[in-house]
């Protein structure tokens, strides 16, 4: 019934406290770039009904994201959990939840934060659409399942309860006639898409940070999501990887050497009356990339 | 220093604190200087469960631990301690009684209105001759029993009522029997709207200014018997579970207000130049933040572990008191050296230290008094 979607997260370390482990459930949390994406997933299933499942690759303490996502509104969770995942880079990473993803088929949608806040890459949800050979588009503003297809997804739910095999057919029938709604924002113009998937297993888009963060996590919502929810753990096992095939060793790409970046300061003093300042200061902060 | 909180109580935490910077953080300045109780994010905060937080879910609340209850408070308080106050009181001294006490009908009639925040809750304790000393309360409530005897008519007066102004349900303190002392006070919930129940003028105070702390008038008031909380008599007791709770929220306020004098105490320490260095350079600044540091970190601890007793159902009493005592003097303390590190911009309103200060003050009054705290401990200790 419904649409059955998938988001993709990822727990951030937060603060790094000097001597402290790396990570723990004390200073992780969700990737704010990935909350707009699980609050446009809601929103649909809002809509249109369905459920949402969240999953992310990560060391046991990213369960802390998983359940800030369950707390909104998730209805499942699972953490790919295994240490031979360590130091994976995001090719890797791709190819595990790639691997994941396919478990979990069929699905409607695949979606993604555009980015993380910890290293900032915005490669793993292209690179895991390509995994899966589905279309992706980048930096969505809005989604919308056209109005027309709306109602033979709802007959085909029906019919998966009566049948599963004409279930099957039903939404790979469905697949076929989806046509997603796509807006994105890019230099100062709206672009609009269609997405028509055929025979393919969903579509997947990452989705821009301006999206959504008016909603506020419910006591109830983290009450019921450690309750009522639990989160299922995935290892290498499961998804049929081998250790070679993952972690640091398999990454194709390294990170060799890191070092801080040296930020030249400026002071820039602006002139005129208050008005002439303000649209001066406006101004030099949109050249700048920081408004506008 | 959390290092023995769940993952849970993380996420609350977590949770909590992007509510109150978001919502809560930039209009704290405001509403203190306006003296106005900010109706817009009070119903975010009770749509988010914040009204009921230990209320079970079957009748509406969001039904977690003292816990999660004390870091909430606590987060709050630290954006803004009149709002910290008004859910501490709610939560722990007029929603938790009528849980501990009512009866089934004044479950389903009282708690889901007051968990929702559909409702809020007050506490009518004390009187003009009547604070420390509870047993000297003076309102009555007297049922006429050759009339009907269905109904009390309630006389008296209740001042400094935290939420006062918007409270709809509200515990009062009355004497049923008047000849038998302490053991003639009972609790009757009191439901605004009644006839002859009057709120008063808003009380003019230093601190928790958003907070509509008035006087709550009680002339020829007809309450029905049903309304009353437990069996008479026993308004002492209910008054002593609901304080031995409400204390511990108390104390999560104070270290609320203390971790946010810290914060700022940092902070400006870092900015303010004098001798040519960051002030935070000098030693005697140095040695403010140290203290300031350890005696929040302390406190946060001894409320922790009352809020923890409690959960495990041992007793907490005399924890909860010294938790109270200790977070509500921390608070005063470290909002105090807080103002000095700023100088003479922390005794202005231009930052928010001196609010600290104003708010920090009333942590050692209200809901028992250091005094009386140091009674309740040493009583424990001595027995």
């Amino acid at each position: 019934m419904g649409l059955n979607i998938i988001t993709c997260v990822k727990s951030v370390i937060n603060n790094i406290l000097p001597g402290s482990n790396r990570s723990s459930s004390a200073n992780m949390e969700l990737n704010p770039f990935d909350r707009p994406a699980v609050e446009i997933a809601l929103s649909l299933i809002k809509e249109h009904g369905g459920n949402l499942t969240v999953v992310s690759m990560g060391p046991k303490p990213a369960t802390f994201g998983l359940y800030q996502a369950i707390s909104i509104g998730a209805d499942r969770a699972i953490l790919i959990c295994d240490p031979s995942l360590k130091e994976s880079d995001t090719y890797i990473t791709a190819k595990v939840l790639g691997r994941a993803l396919q478990r979990l088929q069929p699905f409607d949608l695949v979606l993604f934060g555009t980015r993380t806040s910890d290293s900032d890459t915005g490669h793993v949800g292209p690179q895991t659409a390509q995994m899966l050979d589905i279309p992706f588009i980048g930096n969505i503003h809005s989604l919308a399942l056209s109005q027309k297809k709306e109602k033979e997804a709802a007959d085909n739910g029906i019919k998966q309860e009566q049948d599963k095999k004409i279930a099957d057919t039903a939404i790979r029938q469905e697949r076929i006639e989806t046509n997603w709604i796509v807006e994105r924002k890019a230099d100062g113009y709206i672009e609009k898409f269609e997405v028509k998937v055929q025979n393919k297993a969903g579509s997947a888009f990452s989705v821009s940070s301006a999206v959504g963060g008016t909603d506020f996590t419910s006591l109830y919502g983290i009450e019921r999501a450690f309750t009522d929810k639990s989160i299922e753990c995935w290892d290498n096992s499961i998804l049929g990887l081998t250790p070679e095939e993952t972690g640091l060793v398999a990454s194709p790409t390294k990170i060799v050497a890191w070092n801080k970046e040296k930020r030249l300061k400026r002071c820039l003093f602006i002139d005129g009356t208050p008005e002439q300042k303000a649209e001066n200061l406006a101004q030099k902060l949109s050249e700048a990339g920081f408004a506008g | 220093m959390d290092i023995f909180l769940t993952e849970k109580h993380r996420i609350i935490r977590h949770t909590v604190k992007d509510f109150a910077q978001r919502e809560i953080l930039p209009i704290a300045k405001e509403i203190d200087e306006e003296e106005r109780f900010p109706w817009e994010v009070v119903d975010k905060m009770a749509a988010l469960g914040y009204f009921g937080i230990q209320a079970p879910k079957e009748l509406g609340g969001a039904g977690m631990d003292t816990v999660s209850y004390i870091i909430i408070i606590e987060e709050i308080s630290k954006a803004s301690a009149s709002l910290g106050l008004c859910a501490s009181v709610h939560n722990s001294v007029a929603l938790y009684p009528i849980l501990e006490f009512g009866n089934k009908s004044q479950h389903e009639k009282f708690i889901p209105e007051l968990a929702s925040g559909k409702k809020i809750g007050a506490f009518c304790l004390t009187e003009p001759n009547a604070g420390s000393d509870a047993s000297a309360i003076e309102s009555t409530a007297i049922k006429n029993t050759k009339i009907d005897g269905e109904y009390y008519t309630v006389n008296g007066n209740k001042v400094f009522v935290t939420n006062g102004g918007v409270a709809a349900t509200c515990l009062l303190f009355v004497r049923t029997d008047p000849a038998v002392g302490a053991k003639g006070i009972s609790v009757i919930i009191a439901e605004k709207g009644t006839a002859g129940f009057v709120v008063g003028e808003r009380e003019n105070l230093s601190g928790m200014r958003a907070n509509p702390v008035c006087s709550i008038r009680l002339s020829e008031c007809k309450i029905h018997k049903s309304n009353l909380l437990g069996k008479e008599g026993q308004g002492l007791k209910i008054g002593l579970a609901a304080l031995d709770t409400g204390r511990i929220g108390i104390a999560a306020q104070a270290v609320g207000i203390a971790q946010a004098a810290l914060e700022e105490g940092i902070k400006y320490a870092k900015e303010r130049v004098q001798f040519n260095v960051p002030i935070a350079k000098h030693q005697s600044i140095q040695n403010m933040i140290a203290d300031m540091g350890t005696q929040v970190e302390s406190s946060r601890l001894m409320v922790y572990r009352a809020a923890l007793l409690k959960d495990m159902g041992k007793p907490f009493s005399k924890e909860a008191a010294m938790a109270k005592l200790m977070a509500s003097e921390t608070a005063s303390r470290v909002a105090d050296m807080a103002v000095q590190i700023h100088g003479g911009y922390g005794y202005s309103k231009s930052y928010p230290v001196e609010r600290y200060y104003r708010d920090a003050r009333v942590t050692r009054i209200y809901e028992g008094t250091s005094e009386v705290h140091r009674m309740v401990i040493a009583r424990s200790l001595l027995s």
